[in-house]
């Protein structure tokens, strides 16, 4: 991958650029690259269990930044503040000299400022691993304007943080207030797990749950309108894909992943393995039995999610873990694909283990392929975010994705990574609503190759865009880039609204970008991405969010009655290079799609809580919040 | 677990029965057959009074013959559209049933069920009672049910501490609108008055109990002895009080199942048990210090928590959490919206203890149907009864299902005032076939309903039910407000108009005009004269 732009332009530390009181030739020792914190690698319930207490802490290496108190740095500051105990806590100095010089606190449930230093060390490593799958800087929603709650124009410098926030088993971010909400809740006393009944378990001390939340707040910010939830699989993705973050976040870390390869022989498919299990402590210690969601060693049923009257399949998280078993599963073919020389090497030719430990060797070499194997399917998925629709997702159109994402980047698929997607997904009866075969080629987004182009003039159109790309480059802060942004989703807009009311070719190039000239339309994401291919070289691409909606009354029935909004839009990806729209995402205000967004949005009107409270109140009834809470 | 509690239940549910057949004995169909009125069946009177948000029935069997009087609730969350009082509604029962109530039942412990029984408990207690029916969640004696009133407890007292918690923390209107909302529902449970004097430290107050233990226990038969309350389980024989000959009383919940009891829904939450301790321990004593606290239940020991003010963190807090800038994303009250789900709960499972009766007439199979407030996990429960209902005709004994009594329902008393959750689907409306005569009464106060908070959120009746009532009862749907379900453009008053102005679209001038001539058809009787007359009556001839 390309060095990712650097998060933090910072100068190191206070110390190190107050050079007007030290002498010029003085030696100033390097930047560190990393700093190195000590954590819990899945939950603190690891640190008591015999077999896996050497591997129940980790050092995270994050990369290094100039750090306030809190600790706040350029992406997050943590706010230690617990109102449901009516008090608060100091906040951490990871820049103090005893804590630097022991790689941060040691792991302690009982340390409020360890917990800090816990979800400060997560959600810094889950930023760093989607820079670096994106190939750019992240930034977060804008800031809410109670004035004009159209204005998205205000920059949002930094996700807060409360390790703190909530006294009941839950964890959420909210987009109102661009922040993460933890809570904390005594063990249940029926089935504590590995806890004592009654005691306190910390939803910030879970790396997933932590990774998860991160997540979210990651999305929200690339593009807002995925919370809208249009059908049942748009909360159900956000859901899985921040658990799949989280999940292979764990096989970023060696130790944990060295120590399951040989507890497991290799066999990562095994349902104990550590690896597979998300969130243990938080699912054992709300009552329910095992971990919170469990995705390996189930056999799938294609038909499940294809059924649209399974209740079951229509609650976010089952049907987020069937995404993600779809992905673990493609994970699993393709480290297996990877080992199978390994193994054939290992055992004279016969690829079958003798029983008992495997040798160290062996175990550091499969661990070596399965971290690498991960990290490759870690960032395909991360890179399919640019190619979704930009409203309505399904999984289908994940699948679609992530198979023209790595088109883009990966001429030659000679390890069938492409393949082992779409054969997982397959398998779940995950496929999109509109393709004639399952093949690699038929997945891929409507484009030049499939017949469906822009107008020249429209291409031409692009040239324009040059000086803002190469501007993003060397922009110097993520305020900027944001502003840049604003700037540019302002020129194209009036670009595009010029061209089809004037160029001849306006009214054709609308219909394939998918706009619908009737209504206004908005451009809700420009941005500009560098990516560099394995064949070394860079793909410079723009990626357009347009956005149309209209309000349509919930139920057909009561056409004055409640009304929702029904959203429409595309996702254009555009080559700078060739000055040629390569993909548009449709999403068009179809009667199809609105017929099934109605469905969708009444069958929600019917519990309890809807005819007491309707629409509810405070960020805890925002959909993410709504969906968490358990 | 499980193995163990159900072998209790059984033993449990085994004494209640036991119980039951003793004070309500059953006889041979035989002889209630015998006296009935001409044309060959006895007829019955279902009266809705019109008290407002609530349910206060009077069924008479046989009326201007051999009257039995059976009175479902007594109780309202007050009266806008009509403007009742509960004591003319009362005074009103008192004089048609001559002083005495051969039946009482209190369905489940809400106000909007009992509150005349608390309020004019001196009204009633001029009066007779011979019977008294209660579920059996109501039973003192019960394990299960006494460890579902200690959770109703620990729910009822985590909200009323939110509630004052909100009350207490002026300043954020969502805040505000949440702990509004959530004395609304808490309402339910322990009335006006309670809600108004949330106790610091003594929970809830009591006054919907005592409406309920006056009934359980303040009844006295006309030799002046005291009534013992009976305690019904779902399933099994269907029960055949000799003082009400020619009908059989068909138990269908509360479902004896605290899962079953606790189910919302899919759209519903899992156990939270725990954060209503957590809650409690949280609210307790939140303006004194925090080492005053319950202590372990606090996260983190003494040294490590500060007040806002402490030097070691006021001047990192005012720099960040309290800086103006970050206004915006304050969170102290966030923690208190998981109250909401505890709120949503405890109404859910009272709601879920209701007594349902489907009440047969022996001679044609007939029956209406009372669910009280019974939710969908209650409904769907009495399709898979532990027990089969059962009956005896001519000597032997028949099993029925629920589905066959909802095949034979005419009368159907609308759950929890029209609420979607309270009137199954699939399971329930969609049974009940009789289009031809089926009628249905909505016990319900729109312009009530709209004013609790969040203002003009409650959803009774709810817009899709409403309909599909009509469509199911051919138009003959009387709701206790207005009267005949009309077409929202006939509303009288501007009030009336804004409470309607949802149901605009519900049908077209030409069903309303079919659906009119089928309620002009109808066995029902509202006065024309008096727009808001005490009741309406329902006649099954």
């Amino acid at each position: 991958m390309p060095s990712a732009p650097v998060p933090s332009q910072k100068p190191l530390t206070a110390v190190a650029t107050s050079a007007s009181t030290v002498p010029s030739d003085s030696f100033v020792p390097p930047r560190p690259p990393f700093r190195e914190l000590r954590g819990y690698t899945v939950d603190p319930s690891l640190e008591t269990n015999l077999d896996l207490q050497m591997v129940s802490h980790v050092t995270f290496r994050v990369p290094w930044e100039t750090l306030e108190k809190g600790p706040k740095g350029e992406y997050v500051e943590v706010i230690d503040v617990d109102p449901p105990s009516n008090c608060c806590y100091e906040p951490v100095d990871l820049d103090h000299p005893r804590i630097l010089a022991q790689r941060g606190l040691p792991p302690s449930e009982g340390t409020p400022q360890f917990h800090q230093q816990m979800v400060y060390a997560v959600t810094s490593l889950t930023i760093h691993n989607f820079e670096h799958a994106l190939g750019r800087r992240t930034l977060w929603r804008h800031k809410p304007n109670p004035a004009r709650p159209a204005d998205d124009t205000q920059f949002c410098q930094r996700l807060l943080i409360y390790p703190h926030a909530l006294r009941e088993a839950n964890a959420y971010y909210t987009p109102g207030r661009v922040a993460l909400l933890f809570g904390y809740f005594n063990a249940s006393a029926d089935d504590p797990g590995n806890h004592m009944p009654g005691s306190m378990v910390f939803s910030c001390l879970s790396h997933d749950i932590v990774a998860h939340e991160t997540t979210h707040a990651l999305l929200d910010g690339m593009n807002r309108n995925f919370l809208n939830p249009s059908n049942p699989d748009v909360l159900a993705f956000h859901e899985a894909f921040a658990d799949i973050v989280a999940v292979f976040q764990h096989f970023t870390f060696p130790e944990i992943l060295y120590h399951q390869i040989m507890a497991t022989r290799g066999q990562l498919s095994t349902q104990e393995s550590l690896l597979s299990q998300l969130a243990g402590q938080f699912g054992r210690s709300s009552g329910r039995r095992g971990a919170l969601r469990v995705y390996i060693g189930k056999k799938p049923d294609p038909s499940a999610y294809q059924d649209s009257t399974n209740t079951q399949f229509l609650e976010p998280h089952n049907r987020g873990a069937l995404l993600v078993s779809a992905v673990f599963d493609a994970f699993l073919r393709i480290y297996n694909f990877r080992v199978a020389d390994l193994l054939r090497l290992a055992t004279g030719g016969s690829g079958m283990l003798k029983p008992g430990a495997i040798h160290p060797d062996l175990a550091q070499r499969l661990a070596d392929e399965a971290a690498k194997s991960a990290r490759h399917v870690l960032t395909m998925c991360v890179r399919a975010i640019d190619y979704c629709p930009p409203v309505d997702i399904t999984f289908g159109e994940f699948l679609r994705a992530v198979i023209t994402a790595d088109l883009d980047m990966v001429a030659n698929d000679c390890l069938n990574y492409r393949t082992a997607f779409i054969q997982s997904f397959r398998e779940r009866g995950i496929y999109p609503r509109d393709v004639r075969t399952l093949s690699v080629d038929s997945l891929r987004w409507y484009g030049p190759q499939t017949g469906e182009s822009a107008s020249p003039a429209l291409n031409d159109l692009l040239r324009k865009l040059r000086p803002a790309a190469s501007d993003t480059i060397y922009v110097k802060s993520r305020k900027d880039l944001f502003d840049l942004e604003v700037g540019m989703r302002r020129d194209i807009h009036h670009m595009l609204k010029d061209h089809f009311a004037n160029a001849p070719e306006g009214k054709a190039d609308a219909k394939y970008l998918g706009v619908d000239l009737s209504l206004s339309f908005e451009v809700r994401t420009a941005r500009f991405a560098f990516r560099t291919n394995p064949d070394g070289g860079t793909v410079p691409q723009l990626v357009v969010g347009l956005f149309q909606h209209r309000e349509v009354p919930a139920d057909p029935d009561f056409p004055n009655g409640e009304q929702i909004r029904f959203e429409g839009g595309s996702t254009v990806i555009a080559d700078l290079h060739k000055d040629e729209i390569r993909y548009c995402v449709r999403k068009a205000l179809t009667s199809g799609r609105e017929n099934r967004q109605r469905s969708f949005a009444m069958s929600g009107t019917e519990g309890l809580r809807n005819t007491y409270f309707g629409q509810g109140f405070g960020a805890g009834a925002e959909a993410i919040a709504a969906v968490h809470r358990c | 677990m499980p193995t163990k509690s159900a072998t209790k239940k059984v033993a449990k549910k085994a004494v209640t029965k036991s119980a039951a057949k003793k004070a309500a004995p059953k006889k041979a169909t035989a002889k209630s057959t015998k006296k009935s009125a001409p044309g060959g069946h006895t007829p019955v009177r279902v009266r809705m009074y019109r008290q407002g948000l609530g349910d206060c029935f009077l069924v008479t069997f046989d009326p201007g013959g051999k009257e039995v009087h059976m009175l479902i609730d007594c109780g309202t969350l007050g009266a806008v559209t009509t403007g009742n009082k509960m004591d003319e509604i009362v005074a009103h029962i008192h004089k048609t049933t001559g002083g005495h109530i051969h039946l009482m039942i209190a369905t489940h412990e809400h106000q909007d069920h009992v509150s005349g029984f608390h309020t004019l408990k001196s009204e009633f207690q001029k009066m007779t009672v011979d019977h008294v029916w209660m579920a059996w969640t109501e039973n003192p004696e019960d394990d299960l049910a006494k460890s579902l009133e200690k959770y109703k407890g620990d729910l009822g007292q985590a909200v009323g501490l939110a509630v004052q918690r909100l009350a207490k923390t002026p300043g954020e209107a969502a805040a505000t609108a949440m702990g509004a909302a959530m004395g609304s529902l808490l309402e339910f449970a322990i009335g006006a008055d309670g809600l108004a004097n949330l106790g610091a430290k003594a929970g809830p107050a009591k006054t919907v109990d005592s409406g309920m233990t006056f009934v359980r226990t303040g009844q006295k038969t006309p030799k002046g002895e005291s009534v013992k309350a009976v305690y019904h389980s779902p399933g099994g024989p269907a029960l055949e009080p000799n003082w009400v000959p020619g009908f059989r009383f068909y138990v269908l919940g509360p479902p004896r199942d605290k899962e079953k009891l606790k189910d919302m829904g899919e759209h519903g939450s899992p156990d939270i048990y725990g954060i209503a301790d957590s809650l409690h321990a949280g609210a307790a004593d939140s303006d004194s210090a925090p080492a005053g606290m319950d202590e372990p239940n606090m996260p983190f020991d003494t040294r490590f928590r500060c007040k806002e003010t402490d030097p070691r963190v006021s001047a990192f807090l005012q720099g960040s959490y309290q800086n103006a800038d970050n206004a915006w994303r304050r969170v102290d009250t966030e923690w208190l919206y998981g109250a909401t789900d505890l709120a949503l709960q405890l109404d859910n499972l009272t709601n879920n203890t209701s007594l349902a009766l489907a009440i047969e007439r022996i001679s044609d199979g007939k029956v209406l149907l009372f669910p009280a407030d019974a939710q969908e996990g209650h409904w769907l429960s009495w399709h898979e009864p532990k027990e089969p209902f059962t009956y005896v005709q001519d000597g032997t004994t028949h099993t029925t299902t629920a589905e066959k009594l909802l095949n034979q329902t005419v009368f159907y008393k609308v759950g929890h005032h029209g609420s979607h959750n309270a009137t199954a689907s699939r399971k329930g409306l969609e049974m009940m076939t009789r289009q031809n005569e089926l009628v249905a009464f909505i016990p319900v106060d729109r312009q009530v309903a709209l004013t609790r908070s969040p203002k003009g959120q409650w959803k009774m009746p709810a817009n899709k039910l409403y309909r599909t009532l009509l469509e199911k009862t051919q138009g003959r749907v009387v709701r206790s407000d207005i009267g005949w379900a009309d077409d929202p453009a006939n509303a009288q008053t501007a009030e009336g108009k804004e409470a309607e102005a949802a149901f605009k679209d519900t049908a077209t001038p030409a069903e309303w005009a079919q659906w009119r001539k089928n309620q002009a058809a109808a066995s029902v009787t509202i006065d024309p004269t008096k727009p808001k007359s005490l009741y309406i009556d329902y006649k099954l001839a």
